[in-house]
């Protein structure tokens, strides 16, 4: 335990070193990295380890961030070609770690990415990513500048994946894309450019399904969307204020049929009733839904008419609770906002 | 793009692109064809830099800073208006490109692009007015999304964005002026993101604008479109800028 008294640095090439040890151990699995409060960390202990989870104080850190951006800088020189890049890499990592919207970090690593054009280190970037965007930390979850660079490598990668003869490589890749975006969108609520990130990763792959290819993967897609939307839609349930959420559902519903669309919002529109729930951002959901042009006006006349049984067979049209506002203003907001097709 | 864009709202400030011109000679221009050059040529919005990633704040930029510099000619301005277009969600707001999420920052930076454009008309302007005005909390603060925490920077980009349209009236601004007043630091000086949060730089400057919106006394006039002072913008610009203050604007 640190006494009182003039804070104890680690040594900056120990810290930097410790780190970049840590991430070549884990090139290919995802890994956990959080702050931890340096009362719990000796003088000298360096990173604290469990399975794959590390953790490491703040000093710490900037001790290593400090080291590695002399390494980063030097290591630009020119004529140190090949050793160079190596110590970049490495440095590089240790910056974003410490600093995520490091964009000079970040744009490096696209240099070097595209000079090397290694599709096992384009998956491994991915991994990098999805373990310090998946973390708890304080920033990296909903950092654009890391969100940004993630799509770039996904950009250059995903149609590499659409051809690999490897058995349902693309699909499980697009898995664990989904799997990231959902945990970083636990990490940090309505995480911005995590679901925007989202909507970049299905747009990419409808261009490849829509494209003349005969990839071998398609006949997959079907069920790998239907079961998207199953994980989505339990994902904004159980976090009914998270408006980014919601926000992303709506955009994927028009991947789906008009059978398991509906069935979806109806599935919402129970689940709020039955709750009694008040959430501002699933209520936004609900008056979108049944106003656009996702659902046929037909359709979205049935769940208009579906939700003010159910709203006021719970509560009775005279009681004046906040379910019955919110429920009523939704009702409201639709009527006036209604497209006519 | 976004460092270039201070970096042209500082010069416009200070008066100094003459002297941007003896130290770099066709310093401006140059800047304007960084800038233009990252204009994507099929969809009309901007990138951020050379590796690519869209969004509107990029756009709104673009239009920023050229139009500071008498350079809007340099990129195609109509191409970039209907992308902004392409990008209107059917709760009246706007996101970083099309079907993205809503959000105060990129509406302003949409409706910043298209006033500057002087296509304010494309804008359903009741429906994001509403939207806009629902950012209101109880406390007075205002938030950049649904159920989402209040946050002075918001007093910006949601006033702002009302103050273009002409709709400064639809929240209420006594309200908002006492919450913006709450988030200052006594002792300090700064301004947080809400009451009793470490102030930093970045809060204390839309704190000031908002205030400055909301007619607050012994302020500059503040200009909706650029968050920079009226006088500085008027005379790079050399005309009136579109929108006004709480009492109504043009």
């Amino acid at each position: 335990m640190t006494t009182s008294g003039p804070p104890l640095t680690a040594d900056h090439a120990e810290a930097y070193s410790q780190l970049v040890t840590c991430f070549n151990e884990h090139l290919d699995e995802i890994f956990e990295f959080e702050i931890v409060p340096s009362a719990l960390q000796s003088a000298s202990a360096g990173i604290m380890r469990d399975g794959s989870s590390y953790g490491a104080s703040k000093r710490f850190l900037a001790a290593a961030f400090l080291h590695a951006r002399q390494v980063f800088q030097s290591s630009l020189e020119v004529g140190k070609e090949r050793e160079g890049v190596s110590l970049a890499n490495d440095a590089s990592k240790v910056m974003l770690l410490y600093d995520p919207e490091h964009v000079t970090a970040a744009n490096f690593r696209k240099r070097y990415l595209r000079r090397a054009k290694d599709q096992e280190l384009f998956r491994r970037e991915l991994v990098f990513l999805t373990s310090i965007l998946t973390s708890p930390l304080h920033r990296h979850a909903k950092s654009p500048t890391l969100w940004s660079h993630r799509a770039w490598v996904l950009q250059q990668t995903l149609p590499a994946m659409a051809v690999s003869d490897v058995e349902s490589y693309f699909v499980k890749n697009m898995e664990s894309e989904l799997d990231a975006i959902l945990r970083a969108g636990e990490r940090h609520p309505t995480n911005y450019y995590a679901w925007g990130y989202a909507r970049k990763l299905f747009r990419m792959m409808e261009n490849l399904y829509l494209d003349k290819e005969t990839y071998h993967w398609k006949p997959e897609i079907p069920l790998f969307v239907s079961s998207s939307a199953q994980r989505l839609k339990a994902w904004c349930m159980r976090h009914p204020s998270d408006t980014s959420g919601w926000s992303f559902l709506h955009d994927f519903l028009r991947l789906l049929t008009n059978e398991p669309r509906q069935a979806i919002v109806e599935d919402v529109l129970k689940y709020a009733v039955h709750l009694r729930l008040r959430n501002e951002s699933l209520w936004v959901f609900v008056r979108i839904i049944l106003a656009d042009a996702t659902l046929e006006k037909s359709r979205r006349d049935e769940l208009n008419q579906l939700l003010g049984n159910l709203a006021f067979a719970e509560t009775g049209k005279d009681e004046r609770s906040e379910f019955t506002l919110c429920a009523t203003r939704a009702i409201a907001w639709v009527n006036a906002n209604q497209a006519s097709m | 793009m976004l460092y270039t864009v201070s970096g042209v709202q500082i010069l416009a400030t200070l008066d100094a692109f003459d002297e941007l011109e003896q130290r770099v000679k066709g310093g401006r221009t140059k800047i304007g064809q960084y800038i233009a050059a990252l204009q994507d040529p099929v969809t009309g919005t901007f990138a951020g830099d050379e590796w690519g990633e869209q969004d509107t704040r990029f756009l709104y930029g673009a239009f920023n800073a050229l139009s500071l510099m008498g350079l809007l000619h340099l990129v195609d301005v109509d191409k970039a208006v209907r992308y902004i277009q392409s990008c209107a969600n059917f709760d009246g707001g706007y996101g970083t490109s099309p079907r993205a999420e809503s959000h105060a920052g990129q509406i302003f930076t949409c409706v910043g692009a298209l006033t500057i454009a002087g296509r304010l008309d494309l804008v359903n302007q009741d429906k994001l007015g509403a939207w806009l005005s629902e950012r209101q909390l109880k406390n007075g603060g205002l938030n950049g999304r649904p159920e989402k925490k209040e946050d002075v920077c918001y007093s910006w980009w949601v006033m702002s964005s009302l103050a273009m349209l002409s709709k400064l009236h639809w929240i209420d601004g006594d309200k908002l002026s006492e919450f913006i007043l709450q988030c200052q630091d006594p002792e300090g000086g700064g301004f947080a993101d809400r009451p009793g949060d470490m102030v930093d730089v970045f809060h204390t400057v839309f704190a000031l604008a908002g205030l400055s919106l909301l007619n607050y006394p012994g302020l500059e006039e503040v200009d909706p479109v650029y968050c920079m002072p009226k006088s500085v913008t008027k005379r790079c610009l050399g005309r009136s800028v579109a929108g006004g203050r709480a009492q109504g604007g043009t």
